[in-house]
């Protein structure tokens, strides 16, 4: 079970690495400059519900760290390090204490602020200038949208794996090979 | 989408929209001074002015002429000057956007500008 583990986890972590890279390709100018869609985020919350929050953290660390390697911009590393870090963090003691009342949805959003927050943070530290959390409350907004779209997919994503690790438990693993 | 998930979605899409109108309210009164000084009308120096920075005296010298510049805090006085009438100097503190004092016969002119934007840019 535990190279199994280490297999689907594996998976993951290359999966959001993919996603991490492809949305940096995607410009969203229209709204406001910096937003991302959060596509990395459907794998670490993904992994927090089927996996645990341990192993979410874990993917978040490495999927931040190889991502870096992929896209050059190291600089952006403290950035995604912290976002991702902190919105794992929100969302997995959301999802442990209130997922009675959110459903993944509402996780992925307490996300999403989340790692504004943790951005912007790290943002004011490295420029020393704290007005930059005048941007706080139009990232809030766009971040929304993009957390209800992240909890949506993830929802479709995790049931189907529940699924498939559930049949997959005791036996080998041809299903998905 | 749980009844707490639309609870949840709509303060926060509330709060960010007092959040960009009070954000608005504050960005438009900021005292976000600079100093610009121009010789001959060619800029010479662009200051950013904060309360928090120290008094500095900053000295013009050209071919026109000597001035002396001094910056407390978010205003701005020519100090000293070589010329004959000494206009400059008698025009005393700048403290509010597009003020300016000007020394004719040396061609050196301050202005103070405001900017409402406190980032010149943002990378990611």
């Amino acid at each position: 079970m535990k190279r199994k583990k280490i297999l689907y986890l594996s998976m993951i972590v290359s999966i959001g690495i993919a996603l991490h890279i492809i949305e940096s390709f995607i410009p969203m100018p229209f709204i406001a400059p910096g937003a991302k869609l959060g596509l990395a985020n459907i794998v670490s919350l993904i992994t927090l519900v089927v996996f645990g929050y341990k192993y979410a953290l874990a993917v978040a660390v490495v999927r931040c760290l190889v991502a870096a390697l992929g896209t050059g911009a190291v600089t952006g590393l403290i950035y995604s390090l912290a976002g991702a870090l902190f919105s794992t963090l929100i969302m997995a003691l959301v999802h442990k204490n209130f997922s009675s009342y959110f459903s993944l949805i509402g996780v992925s959003v307490f996300g999403a602020v989340a790692h504004n927050i943790a951005q912007l943070a790290v943002a004011s530290v490295m420029i020393s200038n704290i007005l930059i959390f005048t941007y706080l409350p139009l990232m809030m907004l766009v971040s929304l949208f993009t957390g209800y779209f992240v909890g949506l997919a993830s929802i479709y994503a995790s049931n189907h794996l529940k699924k498939i690790i559930l049949l997959n438990g005791n036996n080998s693993m041809n299903l998905i090979m | 989408m749980t009844r707490w998930d639309k609870i949840f979605i709509g303060s926060i899409m509330v709060f960010s929209i007092i959040g960009i109108f009070f954000v608005k309210g504050i960005t438009v009164n900021s005292q976000n001074l600079y100093l610009v000084i121009e010789v001959d009308g060619k800029p010479y120096k662009k200051i950013s002015l904060d309360e928090a920075f120290p008094k500095q005296v900053i000295e013009i010298k050209t071919a026109h002429g000597h001035n002396k510049v001094e910056i407390e805090g978010l205003r701005v006085r020519i100090v000293e000057a070589d010329c004959q009438d000494q206009l400059c100097v008698k025009m005393g503190w700048l403290h509010k956007a597009n003020q300016t004092s000007i020394c004719l016969p040396n061609r050196v002119s301050i202005k103070l500008v405001a900017n409402t934007s406190e980032v010149d840019i943002i990378s990611y």
